[in-house]
């Protein structure tokens, strides 16, 4: 024998087809070599050793040995004997390598360049799935448990990566592994000799059996469908189900790509553009105590251009050393806040702002370089994106404005330089038109504020889209307005301007929602899709309060402010506002109005602890929903066992209605009385019963026994005794009379007999076999398993006919009229 | 098939179950006082006799093939005749002979040694084949053609024939045919070593054949075997019969299967066997019990199977595992949901 050289080097290559898939987490193509030697090292090994005859475990120590070899070759650290002989140096060196990788892992981004680190964990990688593939498949002989590393090699980018992974990889490994699984079949028939055809032809050594067309055909059709279902069914492929991006590709000044190591935000928010939204990248991680963490800002944009806003010159910047503003400086001492803390572990993002909760009191900035803060904005920046891996800390003061008290806010001084510099507007007479009509009437600043935010309502046609509609007024508000469609900078950009056109003092502020929270812990994750645009408007008294325009269904993480309900929600005043994207906590938001007594803060610990309830609703509700199920067997057993005794009682009682024995002259089918009859099915009865038991207790039921044989074989081995014995004898002669013999047997005290059987038999078996036959007897499962088996079968057979009916009444050649060979 | 020729009323009234019981006990003992522990052979050939059939007893000699048939002979006191086959024994010898008598001056008929109750043929395949066959007729139609007159055999009618197998030199065996005619074959068995050495004092001291008193007569038989007759069967029991019979003619192991003769014979002796048991239907545990004894000697098993060594006794004993008995409600019942 050829100890299996053939299969050996189709598992080599179905490994290496299968590593096709790093393809999609590596920018270049090192990997291809080190994935084909370090395969090609241990098939080599593999095969040398299974020709000198080493058993398994030798085979799979030497595989070990030569891929050691090889990577002290390709990774040396130079102190290696001979250059490929380890030493402890070497080791070290591949202990640095793997912490190296790991350091990559966290901060790299997919597709990651090329790293030594990289290919080293490549190399062993895919070696020691190639062992693990070779001993499955041709020491041990299961190819088809191959199957589970290479899967293991697939799921690799699967986790790495966030959306999906694409599908030629996939059929490249799902080839090989049918590759490997077909020569593994073919070897495995020949060992038994020749192979022929249905009609006796030889086949040779590489020729596909005609007879094995038919495996063939399953799995290319599995394999066809495997890729094709998931392309049809929106949310598997992230290209069907967008989502939004606050992460701006496209339109101008480039910042981040996400095929780049670092990414940022571009602080220029616009009022045209389109969105073109990659896969999305983790960002950074927010751990923080507050429950219900608002946005992160990063940078202000507070200059207006004929394209929106983007951000000015820092008026009066200083060095963060020097500390901050306190940010309750100026603000009404009826304005409640909490204060919490947050820490920012950076992932992928490398930007010059650093993004911050509002309100911040304290930051501790990353090192490295000199950070500023430029008070009237709040923003902390530097002069190069310095973010990159870096973890900061931020104590902020998040304020729970209500809305009544808003109302109540001073009256704007038109002297003042915060309003002065953040009312420059370009006047345009469509737009003074529209904010005119919005806020006539409108006593207070909130109020009109209110107006103006809710005008971006779904009611009038505003909808979430990532590409602006393209408009012909030259103006690109004017656009938007009329377009009525774009993503959040159009909106927080419009929303500034009509607010600004109103005289009220606004900017837009670029930053980052809250992302996702990870379980239940208080880390948040942020994506770039994460990334958003809002509008802070200018209360005197209050400081710059969020307002967010953009319909908050379609942001991930969108935060619900009490004061601004988002004008997307469906009633602003009813309620806890729902916009589905949102986790349960943030997505009972706070109606305006309703600030009187509770605010933001009491609404949500309400909901929280709505949420609470909820879960623990459906936790138990599910637990309840499985008892249910796991009882139905039991149930079922229970229902038989009655019904089984009924017709006992339905029996006896007939006789003793009638004791003169005088039978009512009633025949039913082979001439029986209807007394027999109940008598019979009595007996029927309890020996199903009894039969049932002996499955429910794991006992053997024999098909060409007969009842006495039935009885006699549970006497002699679970050793049945005394009562029970009688009773199993009693129950059988019923059965025998029931079955054979013209006249029945008296079905009285079949029940008892029936019920002593069975506890005779309970006490012959285990506890936990006991306790299995009460609570998923094997009877009813049996039975429900041999009916669903005969009704697809039945239901594969009147199909089967069905077609045979239609090729009969289709016929294509009577279609196609007499054949000519016919005819001739 | 003559046994029909005879009706009930001839047979006589049907004895109740508990007296015919009490009678089949009776003659079972009595043999017993010479079979030390061979109480199921004793019972089946006695249910052979009631059932109408023939005996084969196949056994190596000294295990008391022909004690067996001499005591059940003696058991019930009727007309027993004895024949020794020998190679040269002649047709004429069995059925009978015409004779010319000089006082009437006409043929007489002489009746041979198939005239009677109960026949022993001792070493039944010495005799040579013209021999073995003219015993087909009587066997099996229960009547006999000589000289072109046909006599009736009396009623109950048995044949018990003993055959050794292992010394099979100067010996002629049986044709299929004949051995087809044969209801049951059984096998005697060493006696165990308790019974053996009860035989040794018992035998020892006289013989006790001879003290052998008749327990019963024709005439009772006669009613026992008109009470065998009514024994119920089910239909499902019949179907499994002819399942059994049908089965053996599809066993691979086997070159030739059961006939349909052995169908009948095989239900005809469950019924004997129901009776014997006190009880008026027939069970499937009967038939499995009678498979062997019934079926075994009708077949013929492949040469491959004889290489295996698997006697005709394993296979069929094989075969009727396989085949689910009538009324099961184990194996039918999965297919409903409702069970």
């Amino acid at each position: 024998m050829s100890q299996r050289r053939g299969v050996a080097l189709v598992a080599a290559a179905a490994t290496f087809l299968a590593t096709s898939v790093l393809s999609t987490i590596f920018q270049l193509y090192s990997w291809v070599l080190y994935s084909f030697l370090a395969i090609a090292v241990v098939v080599v090994v593999a095969i040398l050793a299974r020709t000198v005859r080493i058993p398994v475990w030798g085979q799979v120590l030497a595989m070990l040995g030569g891929l050691l070899l090889l990577v002290t070759w390709t990774f040396p650290s130079g102190h290696e004997l001979l250059g490929f002989l380890p030493t402890g140096h070497t080791f070290r060196h591949f202990h640095s390598l793997l912490t190296a990788a790991g350091q990559d892992i966290q901060t790299l981004s997919v597709p990651v360049p090329e790293r030594v680190s990289l290919d080293f964990l490549t190399t062993v990688g895919v070696g020691l799935v190639a062992v693990a593939v070779d001993v499955l498949a041709v020491g041990m002989r299961h190819p088809a448990l191959a199957g589970l590393p290479l899967l293991a090699l697939y799921s690799v980018p699967v986790a790495v990566q966030n959306g999906s992974v694409s599908w030629l990889p996939f059929v490249l490994g799902a080839a090989g592994y049918l590759w490997l699984l077909m020569t593994d079949h073919i070897e495995q028939v020949r060992r038994w000799g020749r192979r022929f055809t249905g009609d006796g032809r030889d086949i040779d050594t590489w020729e596909p059996s005609p007879l094995a067309a038919a495996g063939r055909r399953v799995g290319f059709a599995a394999l066809v469908l495997a890729v094709v279902v998931p392309l049809a069914v929106p949310g598997f492929s992230s290209n069907l189900l967008s989502r939004i991006a606050g992460y701006n590709n496209g339109t101008t000044t480039g910042t981040g790509t996400g095929t780049q190591l670092g990414t940022s935000i571009n602080p220029i928010s616009t009022l045209r553009g389109n969105l073109t939204q990659g896969q999305p990248i983790n960002l950074f991680t927010v751990e923080t105590d507050d429950p219900d963490p608002g946005y992160l800002r990063t940078a202000v944009a507070d200059q207006i251009t004929d394209n929106g806003f983007q951000p000015s010159p820092p008026p009066h910047p200083q060095p963060l050393t020097a500390g901050l503003d306190a940010p309750t400086t100026g603000v009404s001492v009826s304005l409640k806040y909490d204060r919490y803390t947050a820490s920012v572990k950076a992932q992928r993002l490398n930007d010059r702002y650093l993004p911050l909760f509002a309100g911040p009191t304290q930051v501790r900035a990353p090192g490295g370089t000199d950070w500023r803060y430029e008070p009237s904005t709040g923003v902390v920046y530097t002069d190069h994106p310095a973010t990159a891996g870096a973890n900061w800390s931020v104590g902020y003061d998040s304020f729970r404005y209500q809305p009544a008290q808003l109302r109540q806010a001073p009256e704007l001084q038109p002297g003042d330089p915060i309003v002065r510099d953040n009312t420059e507007v370009r006047h345009i007479a469509q737009i003074s038109d529209q904010v005119d009509a919005l806020t006539a009437g409108k006593a207070t600043e909130y109020d009109r504020v209110r107006a103006i935010l809710d005008f971006f309502s779904p009611k009038n046609h505003f909808k979430y889209s990532l590409q602006t509609k393209a408009g012909t007024s030259g103006s690109a508000i004017v656009d938007f307005l009329k377009g009525r469609q774009g993503y959040c900078e159009q909106y927080a950009s419009a929303m500034a301007w009509m607010t600004r056109e109103a005289g009220i003092p606004a900017r837009v502020v670029v930053g980052y929602t809250h992302g996702t929270r990870l379980g239940n812990s208080a880390t948040w994750q942020v994506t770039s899709h994460e990334a958003h645009a809002w509008v802070e408007v200018w209360f005197p008294a209050f400081g710059w309060v969020p307002f967010d325009p953009t319909p908050s269904t379609e942001i991930t993480g969108a935060a619900v402010f009490g004061w601004a309900p988002n004008p997307s929600t469906p009633d602003t005043s009813s309620g806890p506002a729902d916009n589905g994207k949102d986790k349960p906590g943030r997505s009972a938001g706070k109606s305006a109005d309703q600030g009187q007594h509770g605010g933001p803060g009491l609404a949500r610990s309400a909901a929280a602890h709505k949420t609470r309830t909820t879960t623990w609703q459906y936790w138990v509700l599910g637990v309840l929903v499985l008892l249910v199920l796991l009882a139905v067997p039991a149930g079922r057993r229970g229902l038989l066992r009655r019904r089984r005794d009924r017709t006992e009682v339905r029996a006896v009682t007939g006789l003793t209605v009638d004791p003169a024995g005088g039978p009512p002259d009633v025949t039913v089918d082979g001439g029986d009385t209807a007394r027999s009859a109940a008598a019979r099915s009595a007996a029927h009865a309890a020996w199903d019963e009894l039969v049932d038991s002996l499955v429910d207790f794991r006992y053997e039921v024999i098909g060409s026994e007969t009842p006495r044989g039935t009885a006699e074989r549970l006497i002699r081995t679970p050793g049945l005794t005394g009562d029970a014995a009688d009773s199993v004898r009693r129950l059988a002669e019923a059965e025998e009379r029931a079955r054979y013999a013209p006249t029945p047997a008296d079905p009285t005290g079949l029940r008892a007999a029936s019920r002593d059987v069975r506890t005779g038999l309970s006490a012959g078996v285990p506890r936990h076999r006991r306790i299995a036959a009460v609570l998923l007897p094997r009877s009813v499962l049996r039975r429900w398993r041999g009916a669903v088996a005969d009704s697809a079968t039945g239901l594969t057979g009147r199909l089967g006919a069905a077609r045979d009916r239609a090729y009969r009444t289709v016929v294509p050649r009577r279609l196609f009229g007499p054949r000519t060979d016919r005819s001739a | 098939m003559t046994a029909t020729h005879h009706t009930v009323e001839e047979l006589g009234a049907p004895m109740p179950s508990p007296e015919l019981r009490a009678t089949a006990d009776r003659i079972v003992g009595n043999i017993e006082q010479v079979i030390e522990g061979k109480t199921a052979i004793v019972r089946l050939a006695l249910a052979v006799l009631l059932a109408e059939g023939h005996l084969l007893i196949e056994d190596v000699p000294g295990v008391g093939k022909t004690k067996l048939a001499k005591a059940l002979a003696r058991s019930i006191d009727c007309s027993v005749r004895r024949v020794q086959f020998t190679p040269d024994l002649l047709p004429s010898d069995v059925t009978g002979v015409s004779v010319f008598n000089q006082e009437t001056r006409d043929f007489e008929f002489k009746p041979g040694a198939v005239f009677a109750n109960l026949v022993v043929g001792d070493e039944i395949n010495r005799a040579s084949p013209k021999t073995q066959s003219a015993l087909l007729e009587c066997m099996e139609e229960r009547q006999v053609t000589v000289d072109g007159t046909t006599y009736q055999l009396q009623t109950p009618f048995m044949v018990i024939a003993t055959q050794n197998p292992i010394e099979m030199e100067g010996t002629y065996p049986l044709p299929e045919a004949q051995r087809d005619r044969f209801t049951a074959r059984i096998a005697m068995g060493y006696p165990n070593a308790r019974a053996e050495l009860a035989m040794l004092d018992l035998h020892g001291a006289s013989d006790p054949l001879a003290a052998l008193r008749p327990v019963s007569d024709a005439d009772t038989i006669r009613r026992l075997i008109a009470t065998v007759r009514r024994v119920h069967v089910a239909e499902p029991l019949k179907q499994y019969a002819v399942d059994i019979v049908g089965t053996t003619r599809e066993a691979p192991d086997l070159r030739l299967g059961a006939s349909p003769r052995a169908a009948l014979q095989l239900l005809r002796t469950a019924r004997a066997v129901a009776a014997l048991d006190g009880r008026e239907y027939v069970t499937p545990d009967d038939l499995q019990a009678l498979v062997v004894p019934v079926l075994a000697h009708r077949v013929i098993p492949t040469p491959e199977a004889q290489l295996a060594r698997r006697t005709t006794d394993a296979i069929i004993a094989d075969l009727v595992h396989r085949i689910p008995v009538p009324g099961d409600r184990h194996g039918d019942r999965h297919t409903h949901w409702r069970g």
